[in-house]
């Protein structure tokens, strides 16, 4: 049974989980899951390593679609519409809900053609327009300042936060409603995590972002939502345990395995 | 790292407590420093709350050095948020102690003969105040928040006799403040039962914060009056070893308290650690005699 303090209504919502499962083959790794994920505002998964918070991630945009074997029971919705259901394509939904992932993962190709990759995938020819894309989506990701006068450097010579970036960039070329963050700074250094926090910060008004984090200073940070998921017996599906404004959760959480997780008694 | 983090919230827990023990004692001192016009016990005591503040001060600096190096959350924060709270209000008990005790080094020195109504009056007060103050620390020692919804009650008398010594004196007959000099003294000693009323304030101000603690909500005490205790109860959420510890400990750090101004499973808790001290000492004394 989740424990929910202040959770967002169906109507502010732009992804609802209802009664949500997910095996991986036999394997039953999430069960029972409710969750609104609120629309244009930060929402963090935490949770033990182990625990199903990439796993129920990577569900928002069919990712998983991609391992053999992995089926899933419920519903998942993305403004109003299952995506889950028979003719979704999961190329445009894809579009939709971008990702980013641990690892800044840039194509081997220049930081402008990394960009420009998107956006060409979906028709977009000419020149000007394709400068324009690249240029708004590098000030969006707070890049452009850095590369403006590069933009035909290798995208890998960048340094690790500028390449995060750059992939931040990336997905916001081809306009996204939901951006999936998984642990986007556990591979950067302090300044450039100040630096994706900021521009999560200024992205939020206009997007939905989740992100999956470790660090709990980061969750109580930037977020506006908490949810905190759990894998209490091992080879049993993990679930959320609880769920609600992050500042309750961060101040007065409601259930003691939550309390116990985030001060760092266990986990 | 938690495990030092876990030890050093305990410790500015139990700091918290023994401060608050320490201005207890030392307000029982500057009372009867005034009343029994004593000057040498006035300066001990006015000594003694230099030292608080400086206590104070240096758990004021323990509890953020905590914060800005562990990023404390939940109820490892609210503890935080609580003992700077409480330690804040502690500083203020002090001063209204010292106040006190300076109100006495005036009265000997002016050589003051306060009427026998108004000494009466303000012995009063001030067993009503001690009697506030000892249920704050029970509150605290036991994590009772019955005991904190009880305070406001508790209070009503040290303001009646506030209000009382204050018509009692507006009463009073010309010849017994014969002349401006000793009237002007006599109104400077007179706000010791000013003192007295703020500190019994101050103290359930501190005390309340426990709701915070135990609930995460901020609930004051003009809150508190219209919150059965049974719902107050319901809105505990889960806290860490910082939060509950085991009350018998927390009672060594408050033991010199009189028993009768504590609440009764604070004075039960005294009174066995008074118990397993006397055991000790006869255990010693066998041991001695096998020597």
């Amino acid at each position: 049974m989740s424990v929910y303090q202040s959770a967002p209504t169906p109507e502010s919502s732009a992804i609802i989980a209802k009664d949500f499962d997910f095996w991986y083959g036999d394997f039953h790794a999430l069960t029972g899951l409710d969750v609104n994920i609120a629309r244009n505002k930060i929402t963090a998964f935490i949770g033990p390593s182990g625990c199903g918070k990439s796993t129920f991630l990577r569900c928002m945009n069919r990712m998983n679609d991609l391992i053999e074997g992995t089926h899933v029971s419920g519903s998942m919705s993305l403004d109003g519409n299952n995506i889950y259901a028979p003719g979704v394509d999961p190329v445009d939904l894809r579009r939709r809900v971008g990702m980013i992932f641990q690892q800044p993962n840039p194509f081997p190709k220049s930081i402008y053609e990394n960009v420009a990759f998107g956006p060409r995938l979906q028709g977009v020819t000419s020149k000007s327009d394709l400068d324009d894309i690249v240029e708004e989506s590098l000030k969006r990701a707070n890049l452009w300042k850095e590369v403006s006068n590069q933009l035909s450097k290798d995208g890998l010579a960048l340094s690790g936060g500028q390449q995060q970036r750059l992939c931040i960039a990336r997905v916001l070329a081809v306009q996204p409603d939901v951006l999936l963050m998984d642990e986007p700074c556990s591979a950067i250094d302090p300044t450039s995590v100040q630096k994706v926090e900021d521009l999560m910060a200024e992205l939020a008004p206009e997007m939905t972002i989740i992100i999956v984090t470790h660090s709990m200073q980061q969750a109580a940070r930037i977020s506006d939502y908490t949810a905190f998921f759990l894998q209490e017996v091992a080879g049993e599906p993990a679930t959320l345990i609880e769920y609600g404004q992050t500042d309750a959760i961060f101040t007065s959480p409601m259930d003691r395995r939550t309390e116990d997780y985030i001060t760092g008694r266990f986990g | 790292m938690r495990k030092l983090f876990s030890r050093q919230l305990v410790e500015a827990r139990h700091e918290m407590l023994s401060i608050y023990e320490a201005v207890d004692l030392t307000l029982h001192d500057a009372v009867t420093a005034f009343l029994t016009s004593d000057k040498k016990l006035a300066n001990k005591t006015k000594k003694a709350t230099l030292q608080i503040d400086a206590r104070c001060a240096n758990l004021e600096a323990v509890c953020y050095n905590l914060i800005a190096t562990q990023g404390p959350v939940a109820s490892d924060f609210r503890l935080l948020q609580t003992i700077i709270y409480i330690d804040f209000n502690l500083q203020r008990m002090t001063d209204k102690v010292r106040q006190i005790a300076r109100a006495a080094k005036h009265k000997v020195k002016a050589d003051i003969q306060l009427p026998a109504e108004l000494n009466d009056l303000i012995l009063r007060e001030a067993d009503c105040v001690y009697r506030v103050v000892g249920s704050s620390i029970s509150a605290l020692v036991n994590n009772d928040m019955s005991i904190v919804c009880g305070l406001s009650d508790q209070d009503e008398p040290v303001h009646q006799i506030y209000e009382e010594f204050f018509r009692t004196y507006n009463r009073m007959s010309a010849p017994e403040l014969s002349d401006d000099s000793s009237y002007d003294d006599l109104r400077r000693t007179i706000m010791v039962s000013r003192y007295l009323d703020r500190t019994a304030s101050i103290s359930i101000d501190a005390a309340c914060r426990l709701t915070f603690l135990l609930t995460g909500q901020r609930l004051t005490a003009s809150d508190l009056v219209d919150i059965d205790e049974d719902e107050l109860e319901s809105m505990r959420v889960p806290s860490g070893e910082g939060v509950v510890l085991d009350p018998k400990t927390d009672a060594q750090y408050v033991a010199k308290l009189p028993l009768d101004e504590v609440g009764e499973q604070l004075r039960h808790l005294i009174e066995s650690l008074n118990d397993d001290d006397e055991v000790d000492a006869d255990d010693g004394e066998v041991v001695a005699t096998e020597e």
